[in-house]
């Protein structure tokens, strides 16, 4: 049958002969797209111990059977490769909204792989099926605004182009693509994998269709559908504040429009407004009140206040999405110096430079305008954010004194004592520069980079990124120990000064949840639900899926609906309790609560439902429609709705099992795929040796479980060290504003995520001992081939 | 950059009779530079010469175009325009059952990075769209008074006004996809499904949905509003100058001539 979704063909490019391919998409169907044909391209093709750089390596810009279809939320592309800021290059993804991935489907294709290394910077341009290799001399250098629009005079204005900036020209590990302006594709540093290829940018220009299989009227009333059941930004499905025809609000709740809320930069003002007369539907279902669902969502509010919301001049985001939950900004005072005012990005993606400054005390703008600058420079230089780990570890190294204790544990000179981690390591000269004395002691220089940071002078952030962005040799930097720390990510830093890591792993201030990378909805996320998914990844953890729950109706309402879900006897998918458990709980609500069956189905879930995210590709801030707003569904969402989506556009009739039997092959490839990688890396330090991922992969930092005192692990990972864990200055073992859990403890407990973990591999089928898929798993998913690459890691 | 509102006008969509319409074209052709070229009828930007015959024209059977006013058109209001172009999905998804941004009959994927002005090195910053002050217009079309460009343009006849609401409708089974109207729109509001005169290419533009635009109903932030017509076209600027390739088919002419 000819499917809808898919335009059945992949377009392959190998920089290092020139050759421009085609294959059919159907031989990747099983993997529908996305990450899915990304993880088994790496499987296939790139061998363990490839390094990120390396030409082997391959960089897979997927899009799925529902890119660009023109149903909510499905304008996001992912880009799939392995990643330079991980120490073993291991594979990962970085998301990528704006319009990019649908224009390369209406080019006609289904995924773009890029292999080998031009010998000379190039760009691709792809208008239909009219592809070429282009000469980027001129464009090397440029930040991403600049090449886009030199790219666009060329191919059109309504060309879509990706491109890395100076950060992954000079191989910077952390470094992203930019496409639009402002969307990024972050994902451990994937801007340097273009750059390794000499690769600066990739255009896009499509005429064509994707085609929806389903009949028209199908097609609009399924459409309308989803979308009466979607709330804001996450799938919030109540309003952040009290309002007149809400039965609930939640203040954590990103549905922040409200009467006498504007975006206030607008000409004139827009009035977010209220949504009166929510339930009623029209004819079609559309929500009510019809045509105000893109300003639900005010994020410049929610992110920065009424600052924020007095600079915001609309809500922007990706393709054909209702939410809108990038802020566009109009910060004038930027214009003094020299960059421009209208800036656009979301969450932590406005924070990256803004975090290492002090924002001016009194003035209510000082952190919105450093935010903005931060933006408008990240997003030019295509500079990664960590998810903020990177800024958490630059503020401890530059605040942190360090004491004798830690220095003898760490086994670092007694000359470091007192000092700050700059101050020790970086030379003088360096220190000269950022901080306008030779020792890097406060009070800094007012002209300096680091005096004009505490003084929340935006003019810092310029000072700082070219100081920081110049490390690939080919750009001179006047502070080459200082960029090739902080230019490359934490987990590179901690390598060369071991108090980064000691750090990352146990002190409270760390965001750090393991393998140095940051958390991204861990423990504060529904305690063990958010560890296991944090501990599944080989970065943050992208995974929304939780999360998105967490706020909304009472928990009380939220966790008995998802216990119809993944906790009864009835439950709808694959994953399931039917001793019925409790699942959602709030630690700050309910105190610690030990893990159960239900947690871990639920967990289970949100995982494979990454995968299908990932693949299809849908929003992970608007699926999934596990709750709803409408009161007269009792907050219902609709768990069958992302198998129907795809089953509408494809043609291709699954149910609610079979879709996430496919999340679940994804997922489980994922799992093999970074297990043969990790492997290859034991073997090469010790031939005889053997991953285990349960306790070599799932494992969580020290801070999250120690308490003041604690003597069973120290400074250096694993048990028995001796050192009190005091030296870490620890004294919750929590950050005070995400308290994990109120009454007893605040602490993770160890025991109990083993047992977590144990629960959970149980679920997905998977070994409990080793954390692998056992055999009769892959049997089931059609992954029996992954044995005979990795036969000693797969038990029976 | 504080910009008004577009300004609209609420004039009331009454036919014209036809000395108001040969006033109109008087008043295009004083307004807006257009082209005639010599010893044959011409469409001009937004305007018709209307002087002169020539041996082609001479003799040929007049061809009905006068047509009413459209009772209804979409407007966009860019200030409350997030740039999502649901409006295109909803226009090509509930019609044709595709998503194709490249035939959507309501245009804001032009515009929506660098502005209607386009993309230049210099002054993306301060431009509109995305890459510059993220004001986002959407283009629709102005369902034209008499004399109405692709109508006019069209070799075929095949552009017609199509009750309820008396928009400009393509007759698919008429169009030959030759793609005149399409450059024959000052607005560049119509386009081909597939290459000029290729097989099965067809022109396709703005139908209002038969009164009821899905586009509109779309837009998840109030940004596009189905009202009342009203002469649009004088007061927004076009998007492109007609070529001087494009010209009125004889039949055309003799039935201008009837009127003026
Ligand atoms: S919710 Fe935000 S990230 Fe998701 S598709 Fe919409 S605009 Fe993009
Ligand atoms: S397509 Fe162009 S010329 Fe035709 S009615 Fe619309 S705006 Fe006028
Ligand atoms: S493309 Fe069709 S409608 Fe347009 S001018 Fe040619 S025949 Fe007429
Ligand atoms: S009114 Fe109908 S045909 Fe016209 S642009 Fe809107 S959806 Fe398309
Ligand atoms: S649907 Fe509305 S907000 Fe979205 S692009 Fe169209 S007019 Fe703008």
């Amino acid at each position: 049958m000819r499917y809808g979704g898919w335009t059945g063909k992949i377009l392959r490019i190998d920089l290092s002969t020139g050759a421009i391919t085609t294959e059919e998409t159907m031989k990747y169907k099983e993997y529908l797209g996305g990450t899915g044909i990304g993880w088994k391209v790496l499987w296939d093709e790139v061998p363990p111990g490839t390094k990120a750089w390396d030409p082997e390596n391959r960089i897979v810009f997927g899009v799925g059977p529902l890119t660009g279809c023109g149903a909510p939320s499905s304008g996001r592309m992912v880009v799939t490769s392995l990643m330079p800021v991980h120490i073993n290059d291991l594979p990962g993804a970085g998301h990528m909204g704006g319009a990019w991935g649908p224009e390369l489907k209406y080019a006609g294709w289904d995924s773009l792989i890029i292999q080998g290394k031009a010998a000379a910077p190039v760009w691709i341009r792809i208008v239909d099926d009219e592809v070429s290799i282009e000469d980027a001399s001129e464009l090397w250098g440029n930040g991403t605004y600049r090449t886009a629009t030199a790219i666009c005079t060329e191919m059109g204005s309504d060309a879509h182009v990706a491109a890395i900036g100076q950060a992954g020209e000079n191989l910077c590990r952390l470094s992203c693509i930019i496409s639009d302006r402002h969307h990024s594709a972050g994902g451990g540093g994937l801007g340097s994998v273009m750059g390794s290829k000499n690769l600066k940018a990739i255009g896009v220009k499509g005429t064509g269709s994707v085609r929806i299989a389903t009949d028209v009227k199908t097609w609009k009333k399924l459409n309308y559908y989803w979308l009466s059941l979607m709330g804001a930004n996450n799938n919030h499905v109540v309003p952040m504040n009290k309002q007149p025809w809400a039965e609930y609000y939640d203040s954590a709740s990103r549905w922040t429009a409200d009467r006498g809320l504007f975006w206030g930069a607008a000409s004139p003002p827009v009035e977010t407004g209220y949504c009166t007369d929510f339930e009623h539907p029209l004819p079609g279902d559309c929500p009510r009140p019809q045509n105000k669902m893109g300003r639900r969502t005010h994020k410049g509010y929610k992110d920065f206040g009424l600052p924020g919301a007095n600079h915001t001049v609309k809500m922007n985001g990706c393709l054909h999405c209702p939410v809108r939950c990038h802020i566009a900004t109009d910060v004038p005072q930027l214009e003094q110096y020299g960059v421009s005012r209208y800036n656009e990005n979301t969450c932590t993606g406005n924070t990256i430079l803004s975090s290492i400054m002090k924002t001016v005390p009194g003035s209510q703008d000082s952190n919105l305008i450093n935010s903005q600058m931060s933006t408008n420079l990240t997003s030019d230089y295509g500079f990664w954010h960590d998810y903020g780990q990177w800024a958490v570890c630059y503020n401890w190294a530059q605040s942190h004194v360090m004491s004798a204790a830690e220095c003898k544990a760490l086994m670092l000179p007694a000359s470091f004592v007192g000092k700050t981690p700059f101050q020790n390591r970086l030379p003088a000269a360096e220190l000269a520069i950022l901080s306008g004395n030779p020792t890097g002691s406060t009070p800094y220089a007012p002209a300096s980079p680091w005096g004009k940071a505490n003084a929340g002078d935006p003019s810092a952030q310029q000072d700082l990124i070219k100081l920081i962005i110049p490390n690939g040799g080919k750009i001179y930097s006047k502070t080459p120990v200082f960029a090739d720390v902080v230019a490359n990510g934490p987990a590179y830093w901690a390598e060369k000064w071991p108090e980064i890591g000691y750090f990352n792993n146990h002190c409270t201030k760390s965001l750090s949840f393991k393998m140095n990378h940051a958390k991204h909805h861990g423990a504060e996320s529904f305690g063990q639900i958010g560890c296991l998914i944090n501990m599944t990844y080989n970065r943050d953890a992208m995974n929304h899926t939780h999360q998105n729950v967490t706020v909304g109706p009472p928990l009380a309402v939220v966790n008995q609906l998802m216990k119809e879900l993944f906790a009864s006897p009835a439950a709808p998918g694959i994953f399931n309790d039917p001793n019925g458990s409790d699942i959602c709980h709030t630690s700050s609500v309910d105190g610690y609560k030990p893990v159960t069956a239900g947690m871990a189905a639920f967990t289970a879930a949100c995982m494979v439902e990454l995968e299908l995210k990932n693949a299809m590709i849908s929003c992970d801030w608007t699926l999934p429609a596990w709750l709803s707003p409408l009161k007269s569904r009792g907050y219902r969402g609709d768990i069958n709705m992302h198998a129907d989506l795809y089953a509408a556009v494809t043609g291709d009739k699954v149910d609610l099992k079979q879709f996430q039997l496919i999340g679940l092959r994804l997922l489980t490839l994922f799992r093999a795929l970074t297990a043969r990688h990790m492997d290859y890396h034991v073997k090469k330090e010790n031939p005889t040796g053997q991953v285990n991922m349960r306790h070599d992969h799932d494992y969580m930092n020290d801070w999250m479980f120690d308490k003041v005192g604690d003597t069973t692990t120290g400074p250096v990972r694993g048990p028995g060290t001796g050192i009190p864990n005091a030296v870490s200055g620890n004294t919750d073992a929590y950050p005070a504003k995400e308290v994990a859990f109120q009454g007893t403890t605040q602490l993770m407990s160890r025991e109990d995520m083993e047992k977590a973990k144990e629960l959970l591999y149980e679920q997905l089928g998977w070994d409990r001992e080793t954390g692998m898929p056992t055999e009769a798993t892959l049997k089931k998913l059609g992954l029996s081939y992954v044995k005979g690459k990795i036969p000693a890691l797969i038990v029976a | 950059m504080k910009e008004p509102r577009d300004a609209v006008s609420e004039d009331p969509g009454k036919e014209a009779s036809s000395g108001e319409i040969a006033d109109l074209i008087h008043k295009y052709i004083s307004r807006r530079d257009f082209l005639i070229a010599t010893g044959a009828f011409s469409l001009g930007v937004t305007a018709f010469c209307i002087m002169g015959g020539t041996s082609a024209a001479a003799g040929a059977a007049p061809r009905k175009i006068y047509v009413a006013n459209a009772l209804g058109m979409v407007v966009g209001d860019p200030t409350l325009c997030t740039g999502c172009r649901r409006c295109e999905a909803a226009c090509t998804g509930y019609h044709e059952g595709i998503a194709r941004p490249s035939i959507s009959r309501v245009k804001v994927a032009r515009n929506v990075q660098f502005g209607v002005e386009g993309v230049r090195m210099n002054g993306y910053q301060t431009g509109n769209g995305d890459f510059g002050n993220f004001r986002t217009i959407q283009d629709t079309c102005r369902q034209c008074p008499h004399p109405v460009p692709c109508q006019l343009a069209c070799p075929h006849d095949a552009i017609e006004a199509l009750a309820p609401v008396n928009a400009r409708v393509v007759d698919v089974k008429k169009c030959e996809g030759c793609g005149i109207c399409v450059q024959a729109c000052p607005w560049g509001m119509i386009s081909l499904t597939g290459p000029a005169n290729g097989k099965g290419s067809k022109a396709t533009k703005c139908t209002l949905c038969n009164g009821n635009p899905e586009c509109v109903q779309a837009c998840p932030s109030g940004a596009l509003t189905y009202r009342k017509w009203s002469d649009l076209t004088k007061t927004i600027p076009p998007r492109q100058t007609v070529p001087a390739s494009v010209r009125l088919t004889a039949a055309v002419a003799e039935s201008c001539k009837e009127c003026h």
